[in-house]
């Protein structure tokens, strides 16, 4: 065992920087953490560098962050009979944090629920390459689970703190199988499509090359056929590019598909056929070629490619999010327990200072009640004698602490259904993810004796017969919410129908970006959109619409929410680095001790009741559009036509630049995720996606009309408009008082008598 | 058919408040709903409105206490597989629960209380009803039956219509041949020392062969022997004025199905807790509260219900429920109820026309209170008054408040013992966070403060209710559970009114009082302790803590409390205003009365001359009296003299040996109803909810050292206790 912890692999590929081999070796002898590995694998021959075999990589990033004392991150992925059936090895890069104590830590890979690497982390700041001989029959045709997972452990520090400084990075481009047969690279059926895998940065891409696809009728086929192969290969992090030739070389992560007619493919020198959909050989791999007389040929062909991948998504399953978590997200249509085993969390058992797991729960587009809900987590977990009160459970929903629950009690405890209220202020609709954090105090790790962190007494246990529970919320449909839309497709948020996409050009990056939007709404929607591409807006009167394009292709009424007019460069400098602060100005006048009593109480109010004073106002306001920073790339923007109730979606950039960049981020799963309110904008600083959510919204519909959602419906948009609740309170208890003086005058002896 | 719709406005505004009201909406949302609704019933309330703005005031006030019964039922409960936190907890709730619709039931009787006296005509004197006046004794001592019976021939009334009885238990045929000698004898002496007295005052005596029924037996006798149209029920401590009569037998006539006109029970002495806290005098009595307010209340409902004495009641009532009603041990509360069931109307006159005697010690203050506690419990239990057939809804509701008041030691228990599950066994009960605290729990504190504060301001100050609440609790817990498991047995004991407090003491019935401050103290030294060493919740322990120190200051006050005071004069000396003479020697000097017990007056002479009025000198009061009665003089004994200038201030005793001397001292004491009533409405006052707050803040402190020191220098509580008489009881 001691040799696969020592012997690292060199492959030809791998550069130079990541072919490092450990510098040093703290393993003590004979107690190399390997020996748990189930299946041995055996060390690979290096293999000469001309016959490199095909790499499908795993990961869903450029890098997989694993932090903190036991993450654990995983997801499936799709493999084809023919590399499924092939010798493959598997390579592993990766770098972890310099004050990760190796002997006290251990990685492990598992494919298929077995563990394929199970070692001591001992890269440090350096990167590790290791590679592994996978079993045989340990890979399967079709869906394939992989797992990563790392427990850690601190050198020298034991407080909560120094946990969030335990990291293992896993490299992309270092981590990937490969196969040894050739045929592994090619694909042969349509359904191998979904196979198509990431590249080097987690990204999938489908590159349509169609030498005429500026016709009039080849871009609604087009964007058909992206929600198509978005449909059949429903992965993550998907763009699609549409170009008229053909790419110099294919690689790792991409599918070309070859659109057109037989004239246009002409030029392409492909081995012809007569079938509409057929692959062919192309550089190292293989191609999709859709091919008709005409575009309605192209367009029946595709129908076919849509009908191999039919709805696989109804109302109230699932989330399909198994394809980048760990498992597919259920769905709460109206409220509704869920034990954590549902929900994909194992029962666990914790050594360490900070304790964290993760689960993700699907709530429907007219999800309504994040003014005033609250689930609830019944909590069946133990804490050790050694755990000291003044420990915290925390529940973090959607990246926001949403509770925090101290334990109060020594000498350890079996909770058992013990239930933590969590606010709903930051579900919203579609998949939410919900974070539990243990973070457990000990006498022992207030001493810090040498050693401590490397303890392996139990702390915590976590069982998951816990249960969320999620009490019938209110549902209404309101627009703008571009959290649905991106959730669903708009499915459920109005009326089906064709919805009109408006191109500001037809030229390759706009449609790259229609292609790569559409492809993510169907895969929402687990459908194609029925889709009419309108040369203008005019024309699509009643119906919900979908511009793309930049600002300046795009007419105004379709950015009309955004301000996208940049400030002048000389003002920004100024208020960067000098000139008036009225914030600074603020705190100095408010150091008075009433002010800062004022200024204090402010602050507890937002603090614990998330009660905004500043912006306190008697009546919910309109908004002003939303003003870009000067970072801002892509951004997408919905406004609603209350009389028809239609939704107009722009997915749009300030330039072409910022455009192009945007296809490819707006297909990232953890982009398109974030999008949310009335807007949201990719910011290229920060390389995230910022929202601004909506003020006034429209009420797009009510499905469920009885009473009772009636009441909770209500209640939200009271919780939101507090002043139209006390005011609503203070009109009932004046009404009650005349009444109540009406009738009591009539009953009873009269005053007068 | 405008009731109807009235009605059904009435039911839609109710229906439309509670379902705004029961919105689960989010704490952000109380807070400011909250926040707004308080300050505007703290402007409602500044505006002193009335009429219809007094009932949007209480709305207002509803709308706090329904969101917080809500918020309360539906997220504070702990959980129920918890069940070491889930029992109490739920035991809090439903005290909280019963306060909550105490508060409601009795917005209800108070919603819209009658003015204090309504107009009636006094009828010719040939309409006037005949009258027998009745003054059940049982082991009161002379001294005090002949001034109240002084006072009772003294009322203004024609001779010839009414007949005064004094209706003598103390010395029944059974008292008369019992079986320890001395009480035979004992019994033997008072039934000739009081016959007497009644021949001497022409009252007519009466006692009878055996002691049932207690009290209700004892007026029942009366009632067979006499004939009246109507019964006047004074206790032997109740002196009426003249004009009691006068005030009363009005309205008989303009209803004949009237049974009962009840007047206050009116004190001129402070009750032992008065007495002890230096209240007396400066604030309100506690009894002001039911007298000046809610019979007022129950009034409006035709529920205001006897309460033993100070009322006139119709015979032919009286006999159609076969007499006075004597299951309970609240005979007066029982016979009404009957009564209002049977169709019979009852009207209360809010006038002082009676003045009586407080108990004189914690201990008989006490007996007091539980017997009315236990008597409303058989009540509640025996004549259920909810589903009593006969009443109206208004009718049910009135007495339920009435009898179901009486639970208060259950809730209070709780209240004081609910943050002790916490600081001391660590259960949580009531789980919210501390910024939910403020905004339901302190909210709904506020505005119950607010709401009493408006309601009854200047009848009962803040934190007095507490304060007598908790300070009854105590004993009646006990009492409670008691009458519940078994409740035939409790019997009906006098209270005596004629103990007084010569040495200042311990009550003797104190030392749970020290006990329950111990522990409080012990909780607020735990909270200080847990402040610091679990700083993760110290929002909670604060909010606990905080309650136990209220429960703490409560407690101190309750020191005071039973710490009894010693008085130098046994009777309590009134104010009075009244011209007059006195002479000695020959000399006569013009001289006003300033004040006057039941043994002795002051008063002032003007004079610069020197003159024989000096200590140890016998002197001739005269007065000008308000009763006809012969212009006789009043033998004095001077005490003290002290010239201040022109004005000579002489303190004099009575030397009251004959019948004649009772009826001026009555005369003198007892016949002005107006010197009750200025006397009630000099310390009608409202300090307000801040001001009230302070002022009981300041009066706890000061008696939690007051009780403390006295524990130090009387050791313990059941140590020489000195009575000038014990009571006797049956």
């Amino acid at each position: 065992m001691k040799i696969l912890s020592t012997t690292l692999l060199l492959l030809g590929l791998s550069t130079a920087a990541c072919a490092q081999s450990t510098p040093f070796d703290m393993t003590p002898e004979g107690a190399s953490p390997a020996a748990k590995v189930a299946t041995s694998p055996v060390p690979v021959a290096p293999v000469a560098p001309e016959t490199a075999p095909l790499r499908r990589y795993v990961l869903q990033s450029p890098t997989l962050r694993l932090q903190g004392e036991n993450p654990l991150k995983g997801w499936t992925f799709i493999a084809t009979p023919e590399q499924a059936s092939s010798e493959a090895t598997f390579d592993l890069g990766y770098r972890n944090a310099i004050v990760v104590a190796p002997e006290a830590s251990r990685l492990t890979v598992v494919v298929n629920e077995t563990p394929i690497i199970a070692q001591e982390l001992r890269g440090g700041e350096f990167n590790q390459h290791l590679a592994v001989k996978l079993p045989a029959g340990i890979l399967k045709p079709g869906v394939n689970r992989v797992r990563f997972q790392v427990e850690q452990r601190h050198r020298t520090d034991c407080t909560q703190e120094s946990t969030y400084d335990l990291w293992t990075d896993i490299d992309a481009a270092q981590t990937y199988f490969s196969f040894q047969s050739p045929a592994a690279g090619t694909f042969a059926r349509l359904e191998d499509l979904a196979a198509i895998g990431p590249d080097t940065e987690g990204r999938s891409h489908f590159r349509i090359v169609a030498p005429s696809f500026a016709g009039r009728e080849a871009a609604p086929v087009l964007l058909k056929l992206a929600q198509g192969l978005s449909l059949a290969s429903a992965s993550p992090n998907l763009s699609f590019s549409i170009a008229s030739t053909l790419p110099a070389t294919s690689s790792a992560g991409e599918i070309v598909v070859i659109v057109g007619t037989p004239d246009d493919l002409a030029g392409l020198n492909l081995p012809s056929n007569s079938k509409p959909l057929s692959i062919t050989p192309f550089k190292d791999g293989s191609a999709l070629v859709v091919s008709a007389t005409d575009w309605h040929g192209i367009e029946a062909a595709i129908e076919s490619l849509l009908a191999a991948s039919a709805s696989r998504k109804s109302d109230g399953a699932a989330f399909q999010t198994s394809r980048w978590r760990m498992t597919d997200t259920p769905m709460v249509e109206r409220g509704g327990k869920l034990t954590l085993a549902e929900l994909g969390v194992p029962s666990e058992e914790f050594f360490g200072r900070r304790f964290s797991t993760e689960f993700s729960v699907g709530l429907p587009g007219d999800f309504y009640a994040n003014n005033y809900g609250t689930a609830t987590l019944m909590l069946d977990a133990a804490y050790a004698q050694s755990v000291l009160p003044g420990s915290n459970l925390n529940v973090i929903v959607n990246g926001n602490l949403a509770t925090t629950m101290p334990i109060t009690s020594a000498g350890g405890a079996v909770l058992k259904q013990y239930p933590i209220r969590i606010t709903m202020r930051h579900f919203r609709p579609g998949v939410n993810t919900i974070a539990f954090e243990g973070l457990l105090k000990t006498a022992e790790d207030i001493v810090c004796a040498p050693g401590a962190t490397m303890e392996h007494k139990s702390r915590f246990a976590l069982f998951n017969t816990s249960e969320l529970v999620i009490p019938p919320f209110a549902k209404l449909s309101l627009g703008p919410n571009l959290a649905t839309t991106a959730s669903f497709g708009f499915r459920n948020q109005t009326q089906p129908g064709v919805t009109a996409v408006l191109l500001g050009r037809t030229d390759e990056p706009t449609l790259s970006l229609a292609a790569t939007a559409l492809g993510k709404l169907a895969l929402a929607a687990g459908r194609p959109l029925a889709i009419d591409v309108v040369p203008s807006l005019d024309r699509a009167a009643g119906v919900n619409t979908l511009a793309f394009g930049t600002v300046g292709t795009l007419p105004p009424e379709t950015t009309a929410d955004i301000d996208y007019t940049l400030p002048q460069a000389s003002a920004t400098a100024e208020r960067a680095t000098g000139g008036a602060d009225a914030q600074a100005w603020n705190d100095k006048v408010s150091s008075s001790l009433v002010g800062s009593a004022f200024a204090g109480a402010a602050r507890w109010a937002k603090n614990t009741f998330n009660l905004d004073l500043a912006a306190f106002s008697i009546w919910p306001g309109r908004q002003a559009p939303l003003r870009l920073p000067e970072t801002a790339g892509l951004f997408v923007s919905q406004s609603v036509n209350p009389a028809t109730k239609t939704l107009h979606t722009t997915i749009a950039a300030p330039t072409e630049a910022s455009l192009e960049t945007g296809i490819a981020a707006i297909g990232d799963q953890r982009n398109w995720d974030a999008i949310d309110g009335r807007a949201s904008f990719l910011d290229m600083s920060k390389d995230r996606m910022e929202s601004a959510p909506a003020a006034g919204r429209t009420v797009l519909a009510l499905e469920v009309a009885s009473f009772s959602n009636l009441r909770l419906v209500l209640t939200n948009w009271l919780s939101g408009n507090f002043t139209v609740y006390a005011m609503a309170m203070i009109v009932a208890a004046t009404l009650l008082g005349l009444s109540t003086h009406a009738l009591l005058s009539k009953l009873g002896r009269r005053n007068d008598d | 058919m405008r009731l109807w719709l009235t009605i059904v406005v009435w039911a839609a505004c109710a229906l439309f408040m509670l379902s705004l009201a029961f919105l689960p909406i989010d704490a952000r949302t109380q807070l400011v709903t909250t926040f707004v609704v308080l300050l505007v019933v703290v402007v409602m309330k500044h505006l002193q409105l009335e009429g219809p703005g007094r009932l949007v005031l209480l709305a207002l006030g509803t709308s706090i206490v329904l969101r917080y019964v809500y918020w309360r039922t539906t997220s504070t409960l702990p959980p129920t597989n918890q069940l070491s936190n889930f029992i109490p907890g739920l035991l809090v709730y439903l005290a909280e629960m019963y306060s909550v619709f105490m508060l409601f039931v009795s917005l209800f009787v108070v919603s819209m209380p009658l003015p204090p006296t309504r107009p009636v005509a006094v009828p010719a004197e040939d309409d006037l009803p005949t009258v027998d006046i009745f003054v059940p004794t049982y082991n009161e001592d002379e001294a005090l039956l002949a001034n109240t019976l002084a006072a009772a021939r003294n009322i203004d009334y024609p001779a010839e219509k009414m007949t005064v009885w004094l209706l003598d238990d103390g010395s029944t045929e059974q008292k008369r041949n019992s079986k320890n000698m001395l009480d035979a004898k004992a019994a033997e002496a008072r039934h000739a020392s009081l016959q007497r007295l009644a021949e001497q005052l022409g009252v007519r005596y009466l006692t009878r062969s055996r002691n049932e029924h207690a009290k209700a037996g004892n007026l029942n006798n009366g009632l067979q022997h006499s004939t009246g149209d109507l019964v006047a029920v004074f206790d032997a401590d109740h002196a009426p004025t003249r004009d009691f009569l006068k005030k009363t037998v009005g309205y008989f006539n303009e209803d004949k199905r009237l049974f009962l006109v009840q007047t206050p029970h009116f004190f001129i002495n402070p009750d032992p807790i008065e007495r002890n806290l230096n209240t007396f005098g400066h604030s309100p009595s506690e009894n002001e509260m039911f007298y000046g307010i809610i019979q007022r209340g129950l009034d409006k409902w035709n529920a205001a219900f006897f309460c033993g004495s100070a009322a006139v009641l119709r015979r032919e009532a009286l006999n159609e429920a076969n007499g006075f009603s004597g299951l309970s041990i609240t005979e007066d509360c029982e016979t009404a109820l009957e009564l209002h069931s049977r169709g019979w109307n009852s009207i209360y006159v809010d006038t002082p026309l009676i003045a009586g005697l407080q108990p004189g010690t914690f201990a008989s203050f006490i007996g007091q209170r539980s017997r009315w506690a236990q008597g409303m419990m058989q009540i509640m239990r025996f004549r259920f008054p909810v589903f009593k057939r006969g009443l109206s809804l208004g009718q049910r509701l009135c007495y339920m408040s009435s009898t179901m008041f009486w639970l208060f030691p259950f809730p209070r228990m709780m209240f004081l013992l609910a943050p002790l599950f916490y600081l001391f066994f660590n259960l949580e009960i009531f789980t919210a966070s501390g910024g939910e605290f403020m905004a339901y729990t302190l909210s709904y504190m506020v505005v119950n403060l607010l709401i009493q504060n408006y309601l009854f301001g200047s009848f009962r100050w803040p934190w007095v209710s507490e304060l007598y609440e908790y300070v009854q609790s105590i004993h009646l817990f006990p009492a409670l559970i008691s009458v519940m498991l078994n409740p035939r047995k409790p019997t009906f004991k006098v209270t005596a009114k004629d103990e007084s407090i010569a040495e200042s003491r311990l009550s003797e019935i104190s030392a749970p009082f020290f006990l329950v401050f111990l522990v409080l103290v012990v909780g607020v030294l735990l909270t200080i302790y847990r402040l610091y060493a679990e700083p993760y919740k110290f929002d909670v322990t604060l909010v606990v803590g905080g309650w136990n120190l209220l429960n703490l200051v409560l407690a101190g006050a309750a020191l005071g409390a039973v710490a009894e005071r010693g008085e130098r004069q046994s009777s309590r000396r009134v104010e009075v205003n009244r011209k007059g003479t006195i002479t000695i020697g020959d000399t006569v000097y013009p001289a006003m009365v300033t004040d006057v017990s039941v043994n002795g007056a002051s008063l002032q002479v003007f004079t610069k001359e020197p003159t024989d009025l000096r200590a140890e000198a016998n002197a001739a009061l005269r007065f000008e009296a308000h009763g006809r009665l012969e212009d006789d003089p009043l033998p004095v004994n001077i005490r003290h003299v002290q010239q201040d200038g022109a004005i000579l201030t002489i303190g004099c005793r009575f030397l009251a040996d004959s019948i004649l001397h009772h009826k001026l001292i009555a005369d003198l004491m007892f016949a002005n109803s107006q010197q009750w009533v200025q006397f009630q409405q000099s310390r009608r006052t409202n300090p307000g909810v801040i001001g009230g707050t302070l002022r009981f803040l300041k009066i706890a402190l000061e008696q939690t050292f007051r009780g403390l020191h006295y524990l130090l220098r009387f050791g313990t509580p059941a140590a020489e206790i000195k009575k000038t008489r014990k009571a006797v009881q049956r």
